[in-house]
């Protein structure tokens, strides 16, 4: 028996004979890795690194086995090593071979996302910018490079005008992408910010994904993913609305409303518009999500009506002129994606949009319509983890039609425009801090019997893990702006060209972004009239070039509770465009534009207190009574604005909004008289805000589902 | 005979010392974690997981031991990498009817929720809650749960001054649930005990 025992513990001795490993892990520069963590495949032996990278374990594994080293942050290590294994091991990590994730293309991109690195803003801070009042595009305008019409509300981006932006939501063009208002009064994104997980507005140098605009892409994306049942509920000084979101499966439903009168408030604060009907909004939105098993599908339907009539002063009338605006919207935007398997991406997509407008301007009538169709599907495919492509093909069908009707003066015109495009890109991931895209974008469509052909690259480097460079080339075209090429369809493509040089630098919570721009301009549209006219003579002869640099930097963690950006803007634009004689810089571009952004949330309070302050320098005009054109200069100008939104409870958010507290008065232009008066002048008259403030308070209620059984029953 | 007694004991043997080496090498990681060891805990617990490939529980402590660390981290990249690191176990294995597993989940949504509420609450706020009410679909009795969706809901209504009784009564029904609670597998998730009796101290 004892002979048995022995014999055991022999056999036992043997079995797990213990042997010690010994080594030490470095990462791909030599340097010691700390708390690795080292083992042998299938086995309990291992151990950590100390912070010189040494290990030391007992095993008594033996033969040929795994050994295996992880860290986060990078790739599994893993050899077959002979057990037992006296020698001390050297093991090297490597870098992530996933290099395309490592570095980013900055030139030319400016992103509001929810999470990310490179992220400048979150979706919450669109809303919560004071000044923005909801509106997306307000809230762009405090980011470099941007610039916002006072006068007319729209987007404009590095020396280019209002025309030169297309709109994207989940990579399916907007039509329509704002609300329709009379003259001088400035409009409004159409959508919420708060339906998109993303915003990425693009100063230049986009993907070839995207055509028809010389400058800028706004390109938004909503969420994928299913929401969560509620209805929410906005009383506010202009409106209110009702939103209700129902949830089952692997679905969601969400019905909005929103009904927007002018009546009450203008009767309050502005009396000075003269309305003979204060504005009315009343829109409806619908968003179905279904989540497949390897794809997702989103169907946003809106639909808007819009009416409104005011008096306008204008310069060649002796009393102000009845204007009456009535306009019916609506809008499909369905997207879906689907993973083929095997690294493949299927998205494709179509842009529904109508839209008819009914204009009266004192005894002109003008009605417009406008149908517009855009069918998309792109494929993409990460061959390694090196290269990515894309590909796709798109067409869009625009039909633009507008009637004039003065006594007995009837005139009609439109055109229709079928354009089809292809397009691709790769992105090489070079080397781990270098990354390389080159796209290629064909365009042709009917109305200019040729093809456009624009290429696109751009690279990125990272300095290091906070510091990235990029550079970012392109020529881009455009059809001419729909109020010219509506008279004059067969105008050849516009073109420019970008070339963005860009320094990025994101760490903790700092962030500071410059860059630095080129932009020509070919072909841009020139006509013999006042403005764009029926009868007017159009040629391509126009030309111009834009030089700038911006300046960005945000600061989210100096001071608890409190962030705050600051965004410079220089843009030295010189066009020869329109009915200019010579070339100059044209009137609606602000050398200068500088924002201060800071938002402090007072914990005691549950109360976010936001200012804004945006300056822009003077803009040129041009006075008939002078000899030199577009020689005049207008002072800039200072908009101080504030809000402060109490969260009475989780669900239930007051919010209070005043623009322009300083109450200065800016003049965003003149205008002159089409013909002298009887001493030979010219008379103006200064174009300036219809309203010196907007004060918007808002109440807004989110009621979960709180019932439990309900609750249960929906999950 | 003696060889296959031999063999026979042999298998015993390795059988409970592999039986053993589970308890032990937990027992450790335990121990590491206790002792504020989060790396070292971690590694073990991944050490573990990759034995024991059918065994939830050594993933579940490894995000576990994330989850905790990063709500005491300061630095902020390392408190992002922790709930980053948790959040790939969790989503490494398919446990979506195990209530413990959504518990957990619901706890990681927390901590990342928590480095930038103002941001983040409006949209993981509903999130949280739905994995809490799931986890109690599943198991109506699991006192970490009941306690879990009360003190979620607690903070918010603390924040806002409101009523918090009836969430007061969900602390004392999960107190109760956790005097039954019997472990039935080892290294079973047990914890939660005395922070329900720390909360209904606040309670009154």
């Amino acid at each position: 028996m004892k002979l048995l025992l022995s014999l055991l513990f022999i056999s036992i001795n043997i079995l797990f004979a213990q042997s010690i490993l010994k080594g030490k892990v470095v990462g791909k520069n030599g340097k010691p890795i700390y708390l690795a963590n080292i083992y042998i495949d299938g086995s309990y032996d291992g151990g950590t690194t100390d912070s010189l990278g040494n290990f030391a374990f007992e095993t008594n594994e033996q033969g040929v086995k795994i050994i295996k080293a992880s860290v986060v942050g990078l790739p599994l290590y893993s050899k077959s090593i002979q057990l037992p294994q006296k020698e001390f091991l050297t093991i090297q990590m490597l870098e992530r071979e996933n290099r395309l994730q490592e570095v980013t293309i900055q030139a030319g991109i400016l992103q509001a996302n929810s999470s990310g690195k490179n992220t400048v803003m979150s979706p919450l801070d669109i809303v919560t910018t004071a000044g923005s009042m909801g509106n997306i595009i307000s809230a762009l305008a405090t980011l470099p490079g941007a610039q916002v019409g006072g006068e007319n509300g729209r987007l404009m981006v590095h020396g280019g005008d209002a025309s030169e932006t297309q709109t994207y939501i989940n990579g399916i063009r907007v039509a329509q992408p704002y609300t329709a208002t009379p003259n001088e009064i400035p409009v409004r994104g159409r959508f919420s910010p708060m339906l998109f997980k993303g915003v990425n507005f693009s100063t230049g140098g986009y993907s070839a994904e995207f055509g028809n605009a010389l400058s800028s892409i706004l390109a938004l994306n909503t969420e994928n993913t299913i929401e969560q049942p509620k209805t929410e509920l906005s009383l506010s000084s202009v409106g209110l609305g009702l939103g209700h979101t129902l949830q089952w499966d692997k679905n969601s439903l969400t019905f909005n409303s929103n009904y927007t009168n002018l009546s009450p408030y203008s009767k309050i604060i502005t009396p000075d518009i003269n309305w003979t009907k204060p504005y009315e909004n009343a829109a409806g939105e619908m968003i179905y999500r279904h989540q497949f098993k390897e794809g997702f599908l989103n169907i946003y339907g809106a639909y808007t009506f819009e009416n409104m009539g005011l008096y306008q002063a204008d310069i060649n009338y002796p009393h102000p002129v009845p204007v009456k605006k009535k306009s019916n919207n609506a809008y499909t935007n369905i997207s879906f994606s689907q993973n083929l398997g095997n690294r493949w991406t299927f998205e494709s997509g179509m842009g529904l949009g109508y839209l008819t407008d009914k204009v009266h301007y004192d005894e002109v009538y003008l009605p417009h319509d406008e149908k517009s169709i855009h069918l998309k599907a792109t494929l993409s495919k990460i061959w390694n983890n090196k290269i990515k492509s894309i590909g796709g093909i798109e067409y869009f069908d625009t039909n633009y039609q507008e009637e004039y009707h003065r006594q007995d003066l009837d005139y009609m015109y439109g055109f229709q425009n079928k354009m089809t495009a292809l397009y691709t890109e790769t992105t090489f991931g070079f080397l781990p801090n270098l990354i390389g895209k080159i796209g290629l974008r064909e365009t042709s469509s009917n109305l200019q019997n040729k093809k456009t052909l624009e290429p696109r690259a751009s690279l990125g480097y990272a300095l290091n893990k906070y510091t990235q460079l990029s550079v970012a080339y392109g020529k881009f075209h455009q059809q001419a702006p729909t109020p010219v090429l509506k008279y004059a369809p067969q105008l050849d493509w516009l073109g420019a060209k970008h070339y963005i040089a860009n320094y990025f630098y994101a760490r903790g919570g700092h962030l500071l972004r410059l860059e630095a721009y080129y932009k020509t301009y070919n072909n841009l549209v020139k006509y013999n009239s006042l403005t764009p006219q029926y009868n007017s003579q159009y040629s391509n002869n126009g030309s111009g070039d834009v030089k700038g640099f911006d300046l960005f930097y945000k600061n989210s963690s100096s001071v608890k509770n409190l962030q705050y950006w600051i965004s410079y803007s220089f843009t030295d634009s010189k066009r020869n465009e329109a009915n200019y004689p010579s070339t100059v810089t044209p009137p609606y571009v602000y050398k200068h534009s500088f924002n201060i952004v800071g938002k402090y949330w007072f914990s005691s309070l549950r109360s976010q207190l936001s200012l804004t302050n945006a300056y822009v320098s003077g803009r040129n005009y041009n006075d008939p009574n002078q000899s030199s054109f577009m020689d005049g200069h207008i002072r800039g100008y200072n908009n101080l604005s504030m809000s402060w939104s109490f969260l009475f409870s989780q669900q239930k958010i007051i919010h209070f909004s005043v623009s322009n507290i300083l109450g200065a008065s800016p003049i965003y232009g003149y205008q002159y008289a089409d013909q002298p008066n009887t001493q030979g002048i010219y008379n103006r008259r200064p174009i300036v805000p219809t309203a010196k403030r907007f004060v918007f308070l808002g109440y807004f209620w989110t009621i979960s589902k709180n019932d439990k059984d309900n609750q249960l029953n929906n999950l | 005979m003696k060889s296959i007694i031999i063999v026979i004991i042999c298998l015993i043997s390795s059988t409970t010392f592999a039986q053993s080496n589970f308890e032990k090498s937990m027992g450790q990681a335990m121990g590491l974690w206790q002792s504020g060891e989060t790396q070292k805990a971690t590694a073990l617990l991944e050490r573990i997981s990759q034995v024991e490939k059918d065994n939830w529980i050594p993933a579940y402590y490894q995000a576990m031991v994330f989850t905790t660390a990063s709500f005491k981290e300061k630095n902020k990249e390392t408190q992002a990498k922790y709930i980053q690191s948790a959040e790939d176990i969790l989503n490494s294995t398919a446990q979506d009817n195990n209530p413990e597993w959504l518990i957990l989940r619901a706890m990681n949504k927390t901590a990342l929720m928590i480095t930038d509420p103002m941001t983040k609450g409006r949209e993981l706020s509903p999130i949280i809650i739905a994995l809490y009410k799931k986890a109690l679909a599943l198991a109506p009795n699991n006192p970490r749960a009941v306690l879990g969706l009360a003190e979620f809901q607690m903070n918010a209504k603390k924040y806002f001054n409101q009523d918090t009784r009836k969430e007061c009564e969900d602390v004392k029904k999960a107190l109760s649930l956790f005097n039954e609670q019997k472990v039935s597998i080892p290294f079973a998730p047990s914890w939660g005990k005395d922070r329900a009796e720390q909360l209904l101290k606040e309670c009154n």
